[in-house]
């Protein structure tokens, strides 16, 4: 009897113990904004129904998620056991300030309980505070990257759906400028671990110049709360895109395949081997999801009407430059540079073209870019530089060079001047001036010469008798000949005159010669006389036959009578009489009978000639 | 005796009416037109040069600027045909013959000339680039040459002297010939007119001289021909390249 009293209340006290079901909560009172915590709803006993308060100002990541938990326990060969159920949520503290969490109720063998409300205070951490929990996030981050399986994860639902898997793309600007960078940024939002993701197929955006941002870069990852669930966030990529048409433009879907990490759940058995049923011993299983981000649809604007000299940059941009010298030597080279530098289409610039002095020899700019594909976007420098080379001397001018850009945040078109800049180009060497090749003069543009000034005015009919002058030249011409020749002519006449006169007077002058002798002979000087028959003679003969006095002689004479052709007896008789002179004179013997016959001689002879 | 005074009279007004705007008037006109041309006022600057042109003096100079001012209105054929006739005065001007082929690269027929012999092509530019004035020039000094050979020649006791002389007769006497009969043909090629620019836009070389006969082509304005020969308003045209055809009369104009 006592057995079985003590038995009904072993009953009682238990059915005590049963009666006393309640619904403990765990929970802890205060945390950090970004915090993930863990709110558990305890049941002693098998619970149903159960019904979660709603976490207003908090973001819930999972939950519920249901465990129970039977323990038995044998106490001097008496078997007790317990069973209770668990009732547990993960959330995020997204705001700071006191939040009040709502009663939770369950049915507990058809009776309602409710757990107590309570209050929980989120604070905010100080910024030290908060780098170095990022930093330990990061530190976790990084290992769950890794997908190990040891790591502290909170345990995730199984299902793999749309609302826990899936990829976005998203563009920072809708309705950029033509030519206006935007970011596109495609993401996959995961509330499962993902263990690995390829690229299915890269976009090929028509209408866009489109730059990798994210290439050898690591894979950024942070939460985000879309809808109010909280994701595990992977940034796959980011682009520039700068529209080069105006209108709607589609940036096309990325394919993705994912490889997401499933944990199998066993059903449980209530066997022994539910003893086993721990998240260590649980296999992972890799599933293959194909996503595809949406896709997006770009307004991009036109822009206005552009100034003539637009280089065709957009964006926000700075231009330094100029010649790397003031004063050089001829066919010395300088350089002229010109960086622009900024955040925008630098690669879809125009190649700029300053106005060089024509003298001066410019070869093709050599283009440096230096860009960086950093998050917001490309930025960075191009330079251009020119080599001159001054083929003359003197003072140049290298004209400003002005940099017309768009900038999409003033709308407006701008411009940035690079200062005129003059160049002195002094003598250069003359061994570098033979290097340069000579050149053909440029022709900048062909038009006709200028007019000339008027300088003689003709009558029509001046200046077409070119007949009529040549007849007269002609007739001139042999007017002249024929006065020339007739003056020749007249010349040579008077010349063989002068030997007929001479011819002429040959004996009168010897006759008045032999007077003279004739008179020296009355007198009886005989010197003077054979001096004067002499002259009479050799005068005569030079006369007659034109001999010069100097070449007179006796061969001369000889000569000239040959040439005559005077008989030989003549020329005996000539010849004689000169003989007879001669020796008279040089030798005088009795006077008067033979000078008396030489003169008779003489005078013959000079008659005969 | 009437026949007589009638000519004279017809002498005197001929001359009178040609004296009439003097010649340093005519001068004082072409300063005139220039300053119009350097005013860029090329339409009163080329009527300006027309009306002294017109009351009979020329001058290449005048016809050359008159030529850039039609150039400038964009009036080719008139600037090719003022070039041309410039030329035809003095063909030394560099600054016309560069700006008659400008003129030409901006006229539409491109004829391809015939392939000559070069003697051939010789002959033509001794005939059409050496005015006859130049020829007379050539033929007088050898003509003096001919005879100053001939008068050392006839005077010289020389022999050697002598024979230099015969050499000189006889080479000088045949260049002389030769620079005669060129001189004759330059006339002639010159008082002819026979080369003729096309006027109009474009115009219809006719087979033969009648308006119903079958067309052979097409020529524009501006391009260069040579009249053959003439026939009541009908002119018998060649082209560089050898082709001929008839042409009426309106539609050139004699260089």
């Amino acid at each position: 009897m006592f057995k079985k009293i003590f038995f009904i209340f072993l009953l009682l006290g238990s059915l005590d113990y049963v009666t006393a079901q309640e619904i403990t909560v765990q929970a802890p009172s205060q945390v950090y904004v970004g915090d993930n915590f863990y709110v558990r709803f305890t049941v002693n006993a098998q619970a149903t129904e159960f019904q979660g308060p709603s976490f207003k100002g908090f973001s819930l990541r999972s939950g519920p998620n249901t465990s129970s938990q039977t323990s038995m326990s044998f106490v001097n060969g008496q078997m007790s056991s317990s069973v209770s159920t668990t009732f547990s949520y993960t959330l995020t503290a997204d705001v700071q300030g006191t939040f009040t969490v709502g009663p939770a109720s369950c049915n507990v063998e058809g009776k309602k309980i409710n757990s107590k409300s309570f209050s929980i205070k989120v604070e905010k951490l100080s910024q030290a505070q908060q780098q170095q929990r990022q930093q330990q996030q990061a530190q976790q981050q990084q290992r769950r990257q890794t997908f190990d399986p040891w790591s502290q994860q909170p345990r995730e639902p199984a299902k793999i759906d749309a609302t826990t898997l899936f990829a976005r793309a998203s563009v920072d600007k809708s309705t950029p400028y033509q030519g206006e960078q935007i970011i596109v940024t495609y993401k996959i939002y995961t509330q499962v671990p993902i263990s690995q993701f390829a690229i299915d197929k890269l976009p090929g955006n028509k209408g866009f110049w489109s730059e990798d941002l994210s290439a050898g870069k690591q894979i950024k990852q942070y939460e985000e709360t879309v809808n109010g669930r909280r994701y595990q966030v992977a940034e796959i990529r980011r682009g520039a895109l700068f529209a080069q048409q105006s209108g709607a433009l589609a940036i096309e879907p990325l394919d993705l395949n994912v490889l997401a990490m499933v944990q199998s759940q066993r059903r449980r058995t209530g066997s022994i081997w539910d003893l086993f049923d721990d998240p260590f011993f649980n296999s992972a299983q890799a599933v293959e999801r194909p996503l595809r981000t949406n896709r997006l649809t770009i307004n991009a604007r036109a822009l206005p009407t552009a100034p003539e000299n637009f280089s065709g940059a957009v964006g926000s941009f700075s231009v330094k430059g100029g010649a790397n010298l003031g004063t050089v030597k001829a066919n010395e080279a300088l350089s002229y540079r010109l960086t622009i530098s900024g955040h925008g289409n630098l690669m879809l610039i125009n190649p700029p073209t300053p106005d060089f002095p024509s003298s001066f020899e410019v070869y093709d700019p050599q283009i440096d870019d230096k860009l960086t594909h950093g998050d917001g976007g490309i930025s960075g420098t191009r330079t251009y530089e020119w080599i001159l080379i001054p083929r003359s001397q003197g003072e140049f001018t290298i004209p400003a060079y002005n940099f017309v850009y768009f900038n999409p945040t003033t709308a407006q078109y701008q411009t940035l001047t690079i200062e005129e800049q003059k160049v002195k180009v002094e003598a250069g060497s003359n061994a570098s001036t033979n290097f340069s090749s000579g050149q053909e003069v440029q022709h900048l543009a062909t038009d006709i010469a200028y007019i000339h000034p008027l300088n003689r005015l003709e009558t029509q009919s001046g200046s077409i008798n070119a007949p009529l002058r040549y007849v007269i030249g002609t007739l001139v011409n042999l007017l002249f000949f024929i006065v020339c020749y007739l003056l020749a002519r007249k010349r040579l006449a008077d010349k063989q005159d002068i030997a007929g006169v001479r011819l002429r007077r040959a004996t009168r002058l010897a006759r008045r010669r032999l007077k003279k002798a004739a008179a020296f002979l009355g007198t009886g000087d005989s010197n003077r006389f054979y001096e004067e028959i002499y002259r009479a003679i050799w005068g005569c003969l030079a006369d007659k036959y034109n001999i010069e006095l100097s070449q007179l002689n006796r061969d001369t004479v000889i000569g000239c009578l040959e040439e005559k052709q005077v008989s030989d007896a003549q020329q005996q008789r000539i010849l004689k009489v000169l003989q007879d002179v001669d020796m008279a004179r040089f030798a005088p013997g009795d006077a008067s009978s033979q000078k008396q016959t030489i003169y008779n001689e003489a005078l013959t002879m000079i008659a005969e000639l | 005796m009437k026949k007589d005074l009638i000519l004279l009279l017809s002498l005197l007004l001929g001359t009178m009416a040609l004296a009439t705007p003097s010649k340093a008037d005519c001068e004082r006109a072409a300063k005139k037109g220039d300053s119009l041309y350097a005013a860029a006022n090329y339409e009163d600057a080329a009527a300006t040069y027309e009306n002294i042109l017109a009351s009979g003096y020329v001058s290449a100079d005048l016809y050359y600027n008159l030529a850039g001012a039609y150039y400038r209105q964009d009036r080719i054929p008139q600037a090719i045909l003022n070039y041309e006739r410039a030329l035809q005065l003095k063909p030394g001007i560099k600054d016309a013959s560069d700006n008659l082929s400008l003129a030409y690269s901006k006229t539409q027929d491109r004829i391809t000339p015939l392939p000559k012999l070069f003697i051939v092509r010789w002959h033509h530019s001794l005939v059409t680039k050496v005015t006859p004035a130049t020829w007379n020039v050539i033929c007088q000094l050898l003509l003096f040459l001919l005879l100053a050979s001939l008068l050392v020649m006839l005077l010289s006791r020389s022999v050697s002297l002598r024979k230099g002389a015969l050499a000189t007769l006889f080479a000088s006497g045949a260049l002389f010939i030769v620079a005669s009969l060129l001189l004759f043909q330059s006339y002639n090629h010159r008082s002819a007119h026979r080369d003729a620019i096309v006027m109009q836009s474009s115009v219809i070389v006719k087979a033969s001289p009648e308006e119903r006969s079958t067309d052979k082509f097409l020529l524009h304005a501006g391009t260069k021909v040579e009249v053959d020969e003439s026939l009541s308003g009908w002119n018998k045209v060649i082209l560089a390249d050898g082709n001929t055809g008839w042409l009426s009369s309106q539609s050139i104009e004699r260089i």
